[in-house]
This record gives C-alpha cells, structure tokens and sequence, in this order.
C-alpha cells in the first residue's frame, strides 16, 4: 500500500483509463505477480529490458527525467522497473493490435483532430508514448516503404513518364510521346530523351522542329556524331538542298564530312538533270551503298523525258503531232481534226466568196493551231514534271527505307 | 513478435497496394475531368496512360472505350474505329456492343455501306439483336440517301423513337424530288424541270432561249441557210436545250439537300431518341 501511496502520490494514476482506474486493485495486483513472474523467467525479462531500454530512450525526455528525479533514492527503483516492464508486456500482450489499428485509424484521419482527441485521452502513460512511439514507427515505415514504391505509383515521376513516353513513341503516338519527354526533360536533362524528341518531330514531317531538337544535341558527348547526320537526313527530308552544301559543322569530322557529301550527291538526283560521273558521284559511299543506288543513278541518266521544243515543232508541222510525240494521244487526234475542220470551213468559204466566214473560221483555225503548238509544248513540260515527281516519290521512298544510309539507333 | 511483425508487414503491403489503386483511381478521375470538359486530346493522353500502368488491366477496359469515345467526339472516325477494332479481343466488353458502336461510326465516317455489311453480319451472327441493328440499319440508309428503305427498316425495329424515324423517312422520301423525271420533262418541254422543282423564273427564261434558238433553226432551214441552223442548233439551240435539262436536275438535287438538311436538323436538335 505504501508503493501504490507513492505512486499514487504520482501522477501516474491521472493517466489510467477509466477501467484500468476501475480495476487499479485488480490490476495491480496482476502487476506485481506478473512483475515477480517475469524475473524468474530470464529470457522474457531480457525481452523486456529491451523493450524498457527503447522505451526509456524514446519516451519524453521531460517527464521521464522528472519521474527519474522523484524515484531516484527511494528504493523502490526496482520494482518500478518491474512494473513498467509488465506494463509493456501486458501491453504487447493485450493490447498490440488495438494500439496499431488505433495509430493507423490516426493516420487515417490524421487531419480529423477530434478523432484523434477522443482516443488519446483514452490512452495510458505508456501507452500514450508507445502510441506515439508505433505511430511514428508506422508514419517512417509508411513513408520509406512509399518512397520505395512512389516510382510505381506516381504515375508523373520521371520514370513514369519516361517509361509511358517511350510506350507512345512505338506505338508512333509521336505527338504525345513528344510531351511526355518534354515533361522528363523539365526535371532531368537527357541526350537520349533529346535525340527521341527529334527523330519523332522528323517521323511526324516536323522537319523544322526535328532540325533545332538535333542541332542541340552537337555537343553532346554520346548524341553529337548521330545527331548531326540526322540533322542532315532532317535537311534533307525537307528539301532543303542548299542548306546542305553550305552548312558548316563546329568541328570537322571526316565521317560527319562524308554523310555530308553523301547527302549533297544523293539531292543531286532531285536538282540536276545530268549527273556527275561514276567515280565522282559514288565516291562517298559505301561499296553496299553503291550496289542499292547504281539503278537509281542509270535510271536517272536515261529519264523518259519530251522535249518542249520538239513537241511544239512537231505540232506546228502536223497540228496534234506533238500532242502525240508527249503521249497525249486523245488530245493530238481532237486537236488534228479541230484544225483540220476549221481549215476545211475557212477554205470552203473563201471558195463559196463567203468573206466574212472564211475569215472568222481562218482566224478560229488559227487561234486553234497556236494553241496546239504551245499546248504541245505545255504537255511536254507536264509529262516531264510526271516524269521527275514519279522518279523523285520513288528515290526518296528508297532513301527512307534505307534510313538514309544512317544506322538505326536502337534506344 | 514474429506475428505481430508479420501483421505490421501486411498492413503495411495492404497499405502501398491500397496506395498503388487510389493513384490509378485518381489517374481515371484525372482523364474522366477531361474528358468531361471535352479537352479530348489530354484526354486520350490521360486514359491511355492509364491502360499503360494498369497492370493487372482492371481500367483498360473503361479505358479504351473512353479513348474510342474521345476520337468519336473529336471527329476523329478512323482512329476510333481503330481502338474499337483491337478491343474486340478485350473479354471485359461485349463484343457485339463494340461491334454496333463501330457499326454508329461507320454511319458518322459516311461509310455506311461498310456499316450495312457489319450490320448483316452481326445479323447472322447475333440475331437476338435484331430490333437494335434494324434501327442502325435504318440511320446507315438515312445517310445514303435511301428514306424508303430507312422507313422499311425502321419500321422493323422496336427501338425508342423509331416511329418518329420511320415518319420523317417517309415525309423526306416523298417530299424529295425525282432526278430523273425533272430531267425527262425537261427534255420534252425546255423548261419544265424547272417548273416542277419549283423555279418558274427559271423555268419561263429557259422556255424562252429554246423556243428562240428552235424558232432561228427551224427558219434557218426553211430558208434553205443549212450553216447557219447547223450552228445555230449545235452552238446555241442544243447548249440550252441540255444545258436546262442539267439544270433541272441540279436544281432538283439543291431542292433534295434543303429538304435533307432539315429532317438532318430535326434530328440533330430534336430528336430525343439514339443516335449515331
């Protein structure tokens, strides 16, 4: 009675819940048996010194020194320890599961302060610090393991968004795939993510877009060689053949050099109408490269193409004849009779003295034949501009196929 | 204490699971508000995200149905068709549903023979359906311009409205006028095509040019001036002859689009029952 005076005499007793008040005799009791229990049993009191030391370590450094103060020289230091130590077991016994599903109902409703209000009042001493304690256990616990797993559940993280940019880019949904890398590049620079950017601008016909996302990359340690050959196919692809004749690179890399004057002699077949000879032509290129593009440059010297002048020569001497010569065969037999017809009706009526006629049907003839002889003319330029684009679709499909003789990057 | 740990763990794993399903969740409520705020190109990037991190594919269902959905009201016809076309193989989603909405496309892409073909195959295939196709049977002839056939297949479809539809078929079939006939009266009396589609003006000035063009022929031959009927007939006389035939007829066809658009009107605004 005169231990439970001191610790009533304590604090202590003020932190009880209700039924451990109710019940404080009872309870006491069981304490001290437990107390008296749990040092005969040596490995279950090791257990618990554990538990007293992280307890001791852990608990408000302002209440226990206090505590510590009152007990220190009045013997009852012992049993105090004991008593606390069947606290926690009984705790651990009883009342673990209640304490966590409690600390993670507070973190649940970590903003609903009534809640929590109503249920820590409820709390002992000890329970109250190991509540404390368990839930700032689980709060670490909670937040390591998220950090651990934020890579898989935030679904905007870098990797996230890396991982679904690259999902879009080979579904070819480039538009988007561009955003997403976008949006990595914003948190981390990459060459990768940068060099992807520009090659999905150019499969999109982005050519503008395409050449700035690879010019960018020039100085870039692993990205520079690659993305000046692509800035190149990038110029090439959008026709803009000037600009790879003058274009000058920072350095001077004999291979960036060499795709240079690859890319200049292939847009030689689309601008020139005659070629450079063979050993020129082909210096730059690969023996491989040579064999693929030896039709394209036989069949570039030997274009069915129709002279303007010929054709229009030709009709003046036989009204549709030029027609004929570019192929327009319909067009050539109308203009002929149209001609023909209206000489006939000039001649008729200059024979019949019928002036007037005669001479509005002359003048009709005339204009017809004019006509023809510059729509003859006309129709050659048109067969040959069919003639170039049906080459130039052809050469340029190739071309894409082959990637430009670029090697193929593989992400 | 090994159980109790055991027990932390779980709670903790149930936890990170838990937390792992709410992101997917937001994810959905993400692409769903923007969705519903018509933003379909976010949206399609939002849902297709989250098909891409549902890994165990409890959204993607929703999810692809909600992309089609987007390109659908984004007009967008082909690449809906597309998404619906691979979803087919998705055992979530009743594939005949997938099927009539690709069927609904069709009708709204205008290609709505593609859209009859579908339609009697899903007849073959599912023909406890049968109300249902007849009535999509009946919006896929409403945009190829078959009123009475739209009319017969609506009237064999017990679809909400689809009496209403049936009616409009049939006022537009009979209120739209015949090509061919504006064309044949006009080349029995000049004019005449005009008159029945309703252009008097018109129809009295073509009236006119022919009977002065014919009565300059025929006088022309009568004084023996062969030439002159000969150009008068080809240059002149028979260009408004065939010239206020075609006219007839494309006046006609103007009169048949008016008389479209309206029922087309009617049914955009009005009509309460489903559309395509």
């Amino acid at each position: 009675m005169k231990i439970q005076k001191f610790f009533l005499a304590h604090n202590l007793y003020t932190n009880l819940t209700l039924f451990e008040k109710i019940n404080w005799g009872k309870i006491g009791n069981a304490l001290f048996s437990c107390s008296f229990v749990l040092t005969q049993k040596n490995q279950k009191v090791k257990t618990a010194e554990k538990l007293s030391k992280v307890f001791t370590r852990k608990a408000k450094r302002k209440e226990l020194s206090r505590f510590l103060k009152y007990l220190k020289g009045s013997g009852i230091k012992q049993i105090f320890f004991s008593l606390r130590d069947a606290f926690l077991i009984r705790l651990f016994n009883d009342n673990f599961s209640n304490v966590l599903l409690t600390a993670k109902r507070l973190m649940l409703k970590w903003f609903n302060k009534n809640l929590a209000h109503n249920l820590y009042p409820n709390l002992t001493l000890f329970e109250k610090s190991l509540t404390g304690k368990i839930v700032f256990s689980y709060l670490l616990l909670l937040t390591s393991y998220s950090f651990l797993f934020s890579q898989q559940t935030d679904l905007f993280s870098y990797d996230n968004r890396m991982k679904f940019g690259n999902y879009l880019y080979e579904t070819k949904d480039y538009i988007r795939a561009v955003d997403e890398y976008r949006a990595c590049l914003k948190i981390n620079q990459s060459d990768t993510l940068q060099f992807k950017i520009g090659e999905a601008f150019f499969e999109m016909g982005q050519y503008n877009f395409a050449s700035e996302e690879f010019y960018k990359l020039f100085s870039s340690k692993e990205f520079g060689y690659i993305s000046k050959i692509s800035f190149l196919k990038t110029q090439f692809a959008a026709e803009k053949y000037d600009s790879l004749q003058i274009f000058q690179f920072p350095d001077e890399e004999q291979e960036v050099l060499n795709y240079q004057l690859k890319f200049v002699n292939l847009s030689l077949m689309i601008t020139e109408e005659n070629l450079p000879g063979y050993e020129k032509y082909f210096q730059p290129f690969s023996d491989r490269e040579k064999s693929v593009l030896l039709d394209f440059y036989e069949e570039k010297k030997s274009l069915p193409y129709k002279s303007p002048l010929k054709a229009a020569v030709f009709s003046a001497i036989i009204p549709g004849a030029g027609k004929i010569y570019t192929g327009d065969y319909g067009d050539g037999i109308t203009a002929f009779l149209a001609t023909g017809l209206f000489a006939f009706l000039a001649y008729d009526n200059f024979k019949a003295e019928h002036n007037f006629r005669a001479w509005l049907f002359t003048g009709l003839g005339a204009f017809f034949y004019c006509g023809n002889v510059y729509g003859s003319a006309a129709s050659a330029q048109i067969h040959n501009a069919k003639v170039k684009n049906e080459f130039e679709a052809g050469f340029k499909l190739f071309l894409k196929n082959e990637n430009y003789f670029i090697p193929f990057i593989r992400f | 204490m090994i159980n109790r740990i055991s027990i932390l763990i779980i709670i903790l794993f149930q936890t990170a699971v838990l937390s792992a399903q709410n992101h997917l969740e937001m994810q959905k409520e993400y692409a769903e508000s923007l969705f519903a705020g018509e933003k379909y190109f976010d949206a399609v990037t939002e849902y297709k995200r989250l098909m891409f991190f549902d890994e165990n594919k409890i959204y993607s269902a929703e999810a692809g149905l909600k992309i089609a959905y987007c390109y659908k009201s984004g007009g967008k016809f082909d690449d809906a068709i597309a998404v619906l076309s691979k979803m087919k193989e998705n055992q979530q989603i009743n594939k005949t549903d997938i099927e009539i909405e690709i069927i609904r496309l069709n009708i709204l892409r205008g290609t709505y023979f593609r859209a009859i073909g579908l339609i009697e195959k899903l007849e073959r295939e599912v023909p406890e359906k049968q109300s249902e196709l007849n009535y999509w049977k009946g919006w896929s002839y409403m945009v190829a311009d078959e009123w009475q056939k739209a009319a017969d297949a609506f009237g064999n479809s017990r679809e909400k409205g689809t009496e209403i539809l049936k009616n409009l078929c049939i006022s537009v079939s009979e209120e739209k006028y015949s090509l061919s006939f504006a064309r044949t009266i006009s080349y029995i009396l000049p004019g005449a095509g005009h008159f029945y589609t309703g252009y008097f003006i018109e129809g009295i000035i073509s009236l006119g040019w022919n009977v002065l063009w014919g009565y300059d022929v025929v006088n022309a031959i009568k004084a023996d001036r062969i030439f002159d009927a000969v150009m008068v007939g080809n240059f002149l006389w028979l260009r408004f002859y065939t010239g206020g035939s075609q006219e007839a007829v494309k006046l006609a066809e103007i009169e048949n689009r008016k008389i479209i658009n309206e029922a087309y009107k009617y049914l955009s605004i009005q009509f309460e029952g489903k559309q395509p």
